[in-house]
């Protein structure tokens, strides 16, 4: 379980995962490194375009933090960071979290504005 | 706990938190509409916000820096709608998540003390659907699950 502490940056920097996820072809190349590793080379012969331009979508997908890459000899091996991908999914949970703990400060608040007054 | 009832609707995607207190409403009121009432509450212990706007009318930001974050980045409200001191809406902008529109509603209690409830809307985003789709679609479901197991040795 991800436990959300205040504002640091985590796994989800949710508007980098939503522009790297916009893109059809990036979906693709996620969908595919979730069920295993995959050299970028072997992923871009799946597509109908140049290396390169694969290589800025694994680029991007890999700034969001879906996906991380590990080097094998001179090969560059991509698979899809679940945990990032749960992150996202179970934003509610964050939010709930976030929220019971504003909220029970909402109340100490309250309670110490009743002490400032004298009451 | 002043949390009373925590209702989440993952399909709608949207969040229903329900809390009391004993205060009266224009109390609770003044927490939301008085600046430096709001940094009494709104960031975490080591991390107290700052607000350095707060214009409580439709169209109006409330805005502040969080103490800690080196990048100052911009975080705060664009008000929608006020009627003080029962309602305010507002779209939630925060660097971690995605924009929550928020809905809060503050009413007497009978008896004596107040119910506030926080409303919050996640708008669809057509990849976060694509992301819940692709996750069902390709047996992420079964990645989960071998890596839950493994985490779990």
């Amino acid at each position: 379980m991800v436990v959300y502490q205040g504002d640091q940056p985590g796994a989800g920097d949710h508007d980098r995962v939503f522009h790297a996820l916009a893109d059809a072809t990036r979906r693709d190349i996620l969908a595919r490194t979730l069920t295993g590793e995959h050299t970028v080379s072997a992923l871009a012969e799946a597509y109908p375009m140049s290396f390169a331009a694969v290589q800025k979508h694994v680029a991007v997908l890999e700034g969001a933090r879906l996906i991380s890459k590990r080097r094998r000899g001179r090969e560059r091996l991509v698979t899809a960071n679940v945990e990032t991908i749960r992150e996202t999914a179970r934003l509610l949970d964050q939010l709930e979290l976030i929220w019971r703990q504003r909220i029970d400060r909402f109340g100490a608040a309250l309670d110490e504005e009743e002490e400032d007054e004298g009451k | 706990m002043t949390v009373t009832n925590v209702e989440k609707d993952p399909q709608a995607r949207t969040m229903t938190i329900t809390a009391e207190f004993e205060a009266g409403v224009e109390r609770v009121w003044r927490l939301w509409s008085e600046p430096r009432q709001l940094e009494r509450w709104w960031g975490p212990p080591g991390n107290p916000i700052t607000v350095t706007a707060h214009e409580l009318r439709p169209g109006g930001s409330v805005d502040f820096v969080v103490a800690g974050d080196e990048q100052r980045r911009p975080r705060g409200w664009r008000v929608l709608a006020v009627e003080p001191p029962h309602r305010l809406e507002f779209d939630l902008s925060d660097p971690n998540i995605p924009t929550v529109r928020v809905e809060v509603a503050i009413a007497a209690r009978e008896g004596g003390g107040t119910l506030m409830t926080t409303g919050f809307s996640v708008p669809s985003v057509e990849a976060m659907d694509e992301l819940l789709a692709i996750g069902f679609d390709q047996g992420m479901a079964v990645a989960i699950g071998q890596i839950d197991a493994a985490l779990a040795d």
